[in-house]
């Protein structure tokens, strides 16, 4: 039998797993920093404590009493996190934690500095655990956060996450609302915090403030590093190695601190994905003794090979008729902008521009840098918002909507600096964009993405993009050429009727350019309208049906590639006026 | 008599403000140019504090001591960024906040184990005393502090705008890479900003071990803190706005815990001011959104 003493170091490791893989869903699945997981963690305890010794709610009552405001507290401090990013957000999380512990402190509820104390111990049928039953419960809590944890992370729900943590804005456009998901990753994480903090109240059984302060949350957030962000193995390991090393280094108690912050030092200058993390050196080490094992195991799987891409290739049509053109402006526009202005301070970025695009027509917008183009095309996916104007897709007024619902009604978009989910597979990416069709409320986001259905779609996705061969490839692994792909395989997810390509050609080799071109054909065959921006003038006339100019925030010209090329006020704007060159 | 207690509480907040700001003007600059959470500002803060000390009791010069302690603590800054913070610029940025907090924990640790964890005194008899204008009392060392951190502030401001080091600064807090390809010897600027910040957080500290008559390994942790939370108030990166903030949580805290009874902390208030103004205003008091 363990000793008493190793019966309390293996129940604290187990408390501080939970803790780190709640803090590993805001931090290392949702990207959020948080230095203030000790407020999560104190919620559940201060709930859990108060219950049980004020109200006289037995463990097993108290419990799930404690999980719901501390899922309640990951929700509300969410809140003012979601107005700020990264270093800000790191901020503001420090500045919760400093309110709740002074709270805790001052208010007359909450015991005070000296806290609360004869917490009952935890019952079953009534009668108290003992020391080897409790460490059997924290096991069992550990074990179920855990599986809780992988679930979520194959779920549409930690797809999201992953999303919004490799990139907000892609997300966005391809129908991901950040802030609900980011909401989700808050309660999510602070449910787990809570649940430790649950059982590290009924374990020492007397609490005070100043144990979920600042500095454990600085502990739990080394705990994480150290492992490994993000994944569960990272936090597990950094849980217990944090724990048994002040115990192990208690011969030098008096250097612990000092050791402490050297190793954090030296691990974010040699090692900082962690010790177990992706890509670590140890890790790397564990993948290579386990891959003749693994081999052997996927050469027992039947082969499932991507079927050969086929779709788009070679099929050039690209028919801009006189009679064609005529038959697309006899029915009612897809998209319509009227008066569009967007003013940045005094500058006019983009000046009263109205276009007219109609379904299947591949539009063009051109113009010299500065122009106003990107502008243009992030007031109609909604990224900014108008300054006066209307912008109407489907006969819909669209202009005051948000990038995910204007995603989900049908427009897709990529970017002019490809923001692929660098570190999601080419699969995942193209899940993705499928995401925002599949999962529209709480229910679904919990549904499993690698079902075999969606499996199929994303192939096919991938197929007609020309990329199935590349599917388990790590995204940020792949060239230009094919990320500017990828973005628009993502896109493709939503089903969308209209796709904004912005310079998705610049930078490509020829045939990558050309490859490219077909692709962008065979979606229009397809039924797809696509509008372009294009620095590139050929590229622009082979493919255009019609081209409108923007110089300067105004549009100066609107026409067949033919008329726009004659246009005097087109090479006015491209070559400068007169003398002016 | 109410008034005079007012303007005595102002004279305090200005103070207190005067502490802030120095340790919140050097945690702008580094964000200005670095980008990066420079929590162990507050290390070099506890640095001043004891090297000052150390000077003072071998020379027994007040001058000696202080300039002693800005520059060794500028060194000890530059040394910092050189070999911790430079490898780890190119990584996400919560590594090096996370190498900066390993940092202000080593530096409250090596001063305990050097100097032991009490309280020492600061004894300074040409400091003590003080001044009075009518009923207005201002101790020596309240005055000290005042001058000092405004002779401090236009002496940083004529730097920053007079000077060719200066004019890199600036370039450089624009845009990092650009200023490199114009020609700007960047490492150069960078660690000359660290020797600054941490000259004028050694001044503070100095002068905060002085007005307590108290030198403790930890005496930076608190205002590590706050100095985050003012550079986020202010504006990330704006220095006028950090100044602002410095004295109007100075103010605040002041007035809040004089004449209310608000159930917080001093921390308390400065966290909540803090996470108030993120709800009104994210991009801080002269951030730009």
């Amino acid at each position: 039998m363990l000793g008493a003493y190793a019966l309390t170091v293996l129940t604290l490791m187990g408390i501080w797993s939970i803790v780190a893989l709640g803090l590993n869903i805001i931090t290392g699945y949702a990207g959020q920093f948080n230095l203030g997981i000790g407020v999560y963690m104190g919620t559940g305890a201060y709930a859990t404590a108060m219950l049980t010794t004020g109200a006289g709610f037995d463990f097993w009552l108290a419990l799930p009493c404690a999980l719901a405001v501390s899922a309640t507290m990951g929700f509300l401090t969410g809140l003012p996190a979601l107005r700020v990013r990264e270093d800000a957000l790191a901020v503001l999380t420090i500045g919760l934690v400093f309110v709740f512990e002074s709270l805790l402190v001052y208010l007359p509820y909450f015991g005070g500095p000296v806290g609360i104390g004869r917490i009952p111990p935890a019952t079953i049928s009534g009668s108290p655990l003992g020391k080897e039953a409790y460490l059997a419960l924290v096991l069992v809590a550990l074990l179920l956060v855990i599986a809780v944890t992988l679930y979520l992370k194959r779920a549409w729900i930690g797809l999201a996450w992953a999303s919004i943590r490799e990139s907000e804005l892609a997300a966005n456009v391809i129908g991901i609302h950040p802030a609900r998901f980011k909401l989700y990753a808050f309660a999510v994480g602070a449910t787990f915090a809570g649940l430790g903090g649950v059982l590290y109240a009924h374990f020492i059984r007397y609490i005070t403030p100043y144990d979920f302060g600042f500095l454990t949350s600085i502990y739990v957030l080394t705990m994480i590093v150290f492992g490994g962000v993000g994944t569960i193995r990272g936090a597990v390991l950094g849980a217990c190695v944090l724990t048994l090393l002040p115990e192990l280094f208690r011969f030098v108690q008096d250097y612990r601190n000092l050791i402490y912050g050297a190793t954090l030092i030296a691990l974010m200058l040699y090692e900082p994905r962690g010790v177990l993390g992706d890509g670590s050196f140890v890790w790397r080490w564990v993948l290579a003794q386990w891959a003749p094992a693994r081999l052997a195991l996927a050469s027992r799987k039947p082969a499932t090979r991507a079927s050969p891409a086929i779709a788009g290739a070679g099929t050039g049509r690209c028919t801009k008729s006189g009679a064609e053109a005529s038959r697309m402006r006899s029915q009612a526009s897809l998209l319509q902008t009227r008066d569009l202005t967007r003013r940045f301070g005094g500058l006019v970025a983009v000046n009263g521009v109205s276009i007219e695009v109609f379904p299947r027509e591949i539009f063009g917008v051109i113009g010299p840098n500065g122009a106003g183009k990107t502008t243009f095309f992030n007031l109609l996916s909604g990224i900014i918002s108008c300054s006066s104007g209307e912008i109407r897709f489907k006969e819909g007024g669209i202009g005051d909507l948000a990038p995910h619902r204007i995603a989900r009604l049908g427009i897709g978009r990529t970017f002019q600096i490809v923001r692929p989910f660098g570190e999601l597979s080419v699969m995942d990416n193209v899940f993705a964009g499928l995401g925002s069709r599949y999962c529209t409320g709480f229910v679904d986001a919990l549904g499993l993405h690698s079902r075999k259905s969606f499996r199929e779609e994303a192939r096919a996705i991938l197929a007609q993009a020309n990329l199935g061969e590349y599917e388990n490839e790590t995204a940020c692994n792949l060239p230009l050429g094919l990320l500017r792909r990828l973005e628009i395989a993502r896109a493709l997810g939503l089903r969308p009727d209209l796709i904004l390509l912005d310079e998705s050609f610049s930078g490509l080799s020829h045939r990558e350019a050309q490859s490219l071109l077909d692709l962008v054909r065979s979606l229009r065959a397809g039924g797809m309208t696509i509008i372009l921006i294009e620095h590139n003038m050929q590229i622009t006339m082979q493919v255009c049906d019609r081209v409108a100019v923007l110089d300067r925030g105004v549009k100066i010209a609107e026409g067949t590639p033919r008329e726009i090329q004659n246009d005097a006020a087109v090479i006015a704007a491209y070559l400068g006026e007169e003398g002016d060159a | 008599m109410t008034l005079n207690l007012l303007l005595q509480q102002l004279v305090n907040a200005i103070e207190l403000g005067s502490i802030y700001a120095m340790i919140a003007v050097g945690l702008a600059l580094v964000y200005g140019v670095l980008r990066i959470l420079h929590v162990a500002q507050a290390g070099l803060y506890s640095a001043g504090a004891f090297i000052g000390l150390f000077f003072y009791q071998e020379t027994g010069s007040f001058p000696v001591s202080l300039i002693g302690a800005m520059a060794a603590a500028g060194i000890l800054g530059a040394l910092i960024e050189r070999f911790i913070y430079r490898p780890l610029l190119p990584r996400p940025r919560i590594i090096a906040l996370i190498a900066s907090v390993g940092l202000l924990i080593c530096f409250s640790d090596i001063f305990r184990i050097i100097a032991g964890p009490n309280q020492l005194p600061f004894e300074l008899a040409s400091l003590r005393g003080s001044y009075e204008f009518g009923s207005l009392v201002i101790s020596r060392v309240d005055a000290a502090i005042l001058v000092g951190t405004a002779g401090i502030f236009v002496l940083l401001w004529l730097l920053l705008q007079k000077t060719k080091l200066g004019f890199e600064i600036r370039a450089a807090a624009q845009d990092l890479e650009t200023a490199e390809v114009m020609g700007i010897d960047v490492a150069r600027s960078v660690g000359r900003i660290f020797f600054i910040s941490s000259a004028i957080a050694a001044f503070g500290g100095v002068m905060v071990g002085v007005l307590y008559n108290a030198v403790y390994p930890d005496m930076g942790d608190v205002i590590a803190y706050k100095g985050l939370a003012l550079i986020v108030i202010g504006g990330f990166g704006s220095l006028i706005g950090t100044v602002l903030a410095s004295f109007l949580l100075a103010i605040a805290e002041t007035i809040l815990t004089t004449y209310t009874t608000v159930p917080l902390s001093r921390e308390g208030v400065a966290m909540l001011f803090l996470v108030l103004l993120i709800l009104i205003r994210p991009q801080g008091l002269l951030g730009r959104a």
